[in-house]
């Protein structure tokens, strides 16, 4: 079998040290380069990526939540409406009963007032009517009892007896 | 096994005087060095090196520069290769501190992927990394950075110690261990992880160039060797795949190992 590893030429472990140096030089391009601008823009395209879906999903959560505070907050509001629908009818009611209460006190006094009145003015009117009748059948009872008498009852003593005695017969 | 087929077809011309011969380690890898090869080995393997470097350099500076939230096809394979060495060996491996030694060790992985997989791209056909000085230089630059990182962080003393020894184990001991721990972390692992890079790639050329040589001897040979060709062609198939394999895997083990290294370096404990 011939040598497979026989050296003849350069040493298999041998360090060409030209082969070396541009290796050095190579390598040390490669991570400088790449380390400033290859890298990080990988970096930052993984940053941007996990931002834009962290981001999407916060976007969601969020506007998930603004529904649903808005329908709360909707549900509230009906409900105070309704609340102060039902507050306002009540104040209607109790409002409408109280001016009807009011008008038919107002009324039942009117009524009562007037009837007062007429009744005050009817007695008054009746003193007076009673006094003017009283006077007037006196005077009108005595010429009268003089002409059928024939004599003058002048004497005022005794018309007023007379007067009266009919009087007192009248009322009896 | 079809390689070992392939051999074993090849035995009986072995006496021959005008039989098979393998291609000489000279012929494989130095076949074109400059004088003795103490300057240049190889002007091919240099020649690969600078290509290589270059089309890395092209490759991920246009796919970095236009790097969009919804990426291109291009751009999410070269953001698939810098993401798995940043999560699956960075991160992993050192966990926070990790996502600042990515860019270092993609750099890394790139490049000696790409010096790998040289072996089986045609033309090309010679890996970077078969040619010792490279692992080496390599392995030579981990050992420095982890054992800076290292004296950085704990001094010189306290890094040693916290490397060399072993808590909770009987005194005496540390007599026996505290010296080997220095040996293999300290002066041995530099060697196996240059090594261990060289010989795979070293190795699994001598294959490939062999089943390539045995198939072309046996083509021209003639006669029934016409159709054992068959064989090491079908090796030389099998192997272009068993191949690919180890170029990518010795790339991921030599970062993997760089980044275990530097994580325990920079550990508190042993």
């Amino acid at each position: 079998m011939p040598h497979l590893l026989e050296a003849t030429g350069p040493a298999v472990l041998g360090l060409p040290w030209g082969e070396l140096v541009i290796g050095i030089v190579c390598f040390a391009i490669l991570v400088f380069v790449l380390q400033k601008f290859a890298w990080p823009m990988f970096e930052k395209a993984y940053a941007a990526r996990t931002e834009a879906i962290e981001g999407g999903i916060a976007k969601a959560e969020q506007a998930q939540a603004d529904a649903a505070a808005a329908l709360e907050r909707y549900n509230q509001q009906l409900a105070g409406a309704r609340e102060e629908a039902a507050k306002i009818r009540e104040e209607a009611r109790v409002q409408a009963q109280s001016i009807h209460d009011d008008l038919v006190a107002k009324a039942r006094a009117e009524t009562e007032r007037i009837a007062a009145a007429g009744q005050a003015q009817l007695d008054a009117q009746r003193a007076q009517i009673v006094a003017e009748l009283r006077g007037d059948l006196g005077r009108t009872a005595v010429e009268l009892a003089g002409k059928i008498v024939g004599e003058s009852l002048e004497d005022e003593a005794r018309q007023r007896r007379t007067v009266d005695r009919f009087l007192a017969e009248l009322e009896s | 096994m079809a390689l070992s087929a392939a051999m074993a077809a090849l035995l009986p011309m072995q006496g021959d005087t005008g039989g098979f011969q393998p291609p000489t380690v000279t012929e494989s890898f130095f076949y074109d060095a400059v004088g003795n090869g103490s300057v240049i080995a190889s002007w091919k393997v240099v020649g690969l090196l600078v290509i290589g470097t270059a089309a890395i350099l092209v490759f991920f500076l246009a796919t970095a520069r236009r790097a969009a939230v919804v990426p291109s096809k291009v751009q999410f394979f070269a953001e698939g290769i810098y993401g798995f060495v940043r999560n699956g060996i960075a991160i992993e491996v050192m966990g926070r501190a990790g996502r600042g030694w990515a860019p270092f060790l993609s750099t890394m992985f790139v490049f000696i992927l790409v010096m790998n997989i040289y072996e089986i791209i045609p033309v090309a056909a010679v890996p970077v990394t078969s040619h010792f000085v490279f692992p080496a230089a390599l392995a030579a630059m981990v050992w420095v950075l982890y054992n800076f990182v290292g004296i950085k962080k704990h001094g010189l003393l306290g890094y040693l110690k916290a490397t060399c020894v072993i808590p909770g184990i009987p005194l005496p001991m540390h007599i026996l261990l505290i010296p080997m721990e220095f040996l293999s972390k300290i002066l041995l692992q530099p060697f196996t992880l240059a090594v261990r890079l060289f010989a795979n790639m070293f190795a699994g050329h001598m294959l490939v160039v062999v089943a390539g040589a045995g198939t072309i001897y046996l083509l021209e040979s003639g006669g029934l060797n016409y159709a054992m060709a068959v064989l090491p062609a079908l090796a030389s198939v099998g192997l272009w795949f068993f191949e690919l394999l180890i170029c990518s895997l010795q790339a991921y083990v030599f970062v993997l190992l760089t980044a275990i290294y530097l994580e325990a370096a920079m550990a508190d404990s042993h």
